[in-house]
């Protein structure tokens, strides 16, 4: 039988695992459809304003199963582990209110804006001004929660002296380093996933259409859609490179030890190499096929091949991270160079080879990598809480010490993901009649 | 004082009373299925839901020093609460988005009831928390409150007329 700990870990790696696919969607959509909407807009074409509607549709659908779990993981931040606020609520209180206040500003204008849609009172302007605000509301809040897990990734903001809490910065605390680092580099993330799935299922449309409808009205459309989001996933996936090289450059700084079991670098040294593949053998070594790439970890922890990195014997045995989070990286890794192919190859075919982005094996292939930002996004977020272990805040609060004494959430820890997945199912059979019922309308966008 | 507790009881109040609304709402629909999501709220689903975290963040951020006696008070009946609101969600989902027969059934009866059960233990939740703040009289975070209200009242003043509309349109 799994023990408490286990079960809490469990809970609360369910909760945001499911939790995060909803919010990368509530994050992009919002922005996808303000997009959509001021191009119909700005050009007078009812088709895209008709677009923008059908997606806000699916957009405060999916916010409704986003809103649930999002409540769960309120309540489990506070009554599984209490340990976080008891050490840090002074601190880090600033973003968890302001987190809400956000995420009211969205839940009212999200609302407001479903609900004005082609009403005559409301000018066109005003409309699209509502959807500003719920981009406004989401992206607030999604800054404020990632700056309270950057605060346990880095605390800042206190001094302890004799034993209390001095010299409280909670302006501090709300925008450090870690937070701006995570922020920066998370968003352009999920904007990659969600605008990369969403152009998979457009691209599986394409490849179910028969080849004399191709050239049918609908399916230019798809094709104006398809291109117009590519551009979105590109300027994404650039600004997610660069944000990476500055992750990587505060990880080696601030979190060496999150890097090192990354890495699987045991030794502090120059020319530190970059290993691809291999898993740990528990006692220093790697086992497995893996190669390295010599001084590639020095270059990108700081741009030089001479540069030291620190390696996990700096750090206790009992305060190292799971060593499995070095699998982990590597898939990420691999699913994202084949997007860094994959994107690029697109724009190539449509500048020189237009015809080939027809060719029904190369829609297949893309619609077989389309959820790979998805998986990236869970990855990326896998190994930062993991690679966090086994502190919840680290170098002060262990997740043992943070967890509640008083209740055993063995039983709950395992019946909400069973909630969850009844929920995920029922979300996905929700957005297919949607998507029917849009394909099946004469005038529909599908 | 005073404003630590507005901050915890005035969201939760408006909470209770958008809750109770959704309920009847759920049990009136029984009666009639074939009316869809007209005869139930649509879009204001989520402020209801914001509204109750708000009212539990307030809660834990301004006690955060005695935590771990509030959690200890709350955590079974605000569990079960948060299983009848996934119960709530997933009825939601499949009777307005995913069944095509308008024809009432016992997902129907379970949409209904799990309003009536979270609103139940959302109660239990809201006294127990109100008696250990009127009995063990915990010390509260007040360096908060200077951004916290004005934060309240600006939120809600950007807010008011939204949610006015919304819940009039019903």
């Amino acid at each position: 039988m799994p023990d408490s700990l286990t079960a809490a870990r469990v809970l609360m790696g369910d909760s945001l695992g499911f939790h995060i696919i909803f919010v990368l969607f509530g994050l992009t959509l919002p922005i996808l459809v303000s997009w959509f909407e001021w191009m119909g807009i700005r050009r007078k074409d009812e088709k895209l304003t008709a677009v923008a509607k059908f997606w806000s549709k699916i957009m405060a659908m999916l916010v409704i199963t986003g809103v649930i779990s999002g409540t769960i993981i309120a309540l489990q931040m506070s009554l599984v582990w209490p340990g976080i606020l008891k050490f840090g609520g002074e601190v880090i209180g600033l973003p968890f209110m302001f987190e809400t206040y956000a995420f009211l500003v969205e839940a009212v204008f999200l609302a407001l804006y479903m609900f004005t849609w082609n009403r005559k009172s409301v000018s066109p302007y005003l409309h699209w001004f509502f959807g500003l605000m719920v981009i406004i509301g989401s992206t607030a809040s999604a800054y404020a929660i990632t700056s309270i897990n950057g605060w346990m990734n880095l605390p800042t903001g206190f001094d302890i002296i004799d034993g209390k809490f001095e010299n409280i910065d909670v302006l501090s605390a709300m925008f450090s380093l870690p937070a701006l680092v995570t922020f920066f580099h998370s968003m352009p993330g999920y904007y990659v996933a969600a605008g990369l799935f969403i152009t998979g299922l457009y691209a599986f449309r394409l490849l179910r259409a028969r080849k004399r409808d191709i050239d049918a009205s609908r399916y230019r459309l798809d094709y104006f859609i398809v291109q117009r989001l590519m551009v979105f996933v590109a300027i994404c996936l650039v600004l997610s490179a660069i944000t990476a090289d500055i992750t990587g450059k505060y990880l080696a700084q601030h979190e060496p030890e999150k890097l090192a079991a990354l890495e699987l670098n045991y030794e502090t040294r120059t020319n530190a190499p970059l290993l691809v593949g291999g898993v740990s053998d528990g006692k220093g070594g790697v086992i497995g096929p893996h190669f390295e790439i010599p001084g590639a970890l020095s270059l990108l922890a700081c741009n030089s091949p001479s540069c030291t990195v620190e390696g996990l014997s700096e750090t206790p045995l009992n305060k190292q991270p799971p060593l499995y989070i070095h699998t982990l990286f590597d898939i990420k890794m691999t699913l994202i160079t084949i997007l860094a192919v994959v994107v690029p190859l697109y724009f190539i075919l449509r500048r020189w080879q237009p015809k080939l982005l027809a060719n029904k094996l190369l829609l297949l292939g893309f619609v077989c990598v389309s959820w790979f930002g998805l998986a990236i996004v869970e990855l990326g977020w896998m190994m930062t809480e993991i690679g966090r272990q086994p502190w919840a805040v680290r170098g002060y609060l262990t997740t043992q010490e943070a967890m509640t004494k008083t209740h055993d959430i063995t039983t709950f820890g395992y019946l909400f993901p069973l909630g969850y997945l009844i929920l995920f199912i029922v979300t996905v059979l929700a957005v297919r009649v949607m998507v029917r019922a849009e394909a099946a309308k004469k005038e529909g966008v599908l | 004082m005073v404003w630590a507790y507005t901050l915890i009881y005035l969201p939760i109040l408006l909470f209770v009373v958008a809750f109770l609304y959704e309920t009847y709402l759920s049990f009136a629909r029984l009666k009639n299925p074939k009316a869809g999501r007209g005869q139930y709220v649509d879009a204001t689903w989520e402020v209801t839901h914001t509204l109750l975290i708000f009212g539990v963040v307030m809660l834990l951020m301004l006690f955060t020093k005695n935590i771990d006696d509030i959690s200890s008070a709350i955590f079974l009946p605000t569990f079960l609460a948060a299983s009848a609101l996934v119960v709530r969600s997933i009825c939601y989902l499949f009777i307005f988005f995913v069944r095509k027969k308008a024809k009432t059934s016992w997902v129907d009866w379970m949409f209904a009831f799990s309003h009536l059960v979270a609103a139940l233990l959302l109660v239990v939740v809201v006294v127990k928390a109100s008696w250990y703040l009127f009995t063990a009289y915990p010390e509260a975070n007040l360096q908060f409150i200077p951004a916290f209200l004005p934060g309240l009242f600006l939120v809600l003043a950007v807010c008011a007329i939204p949610m006015i509309v919304l819940y009039r349109s019903k």
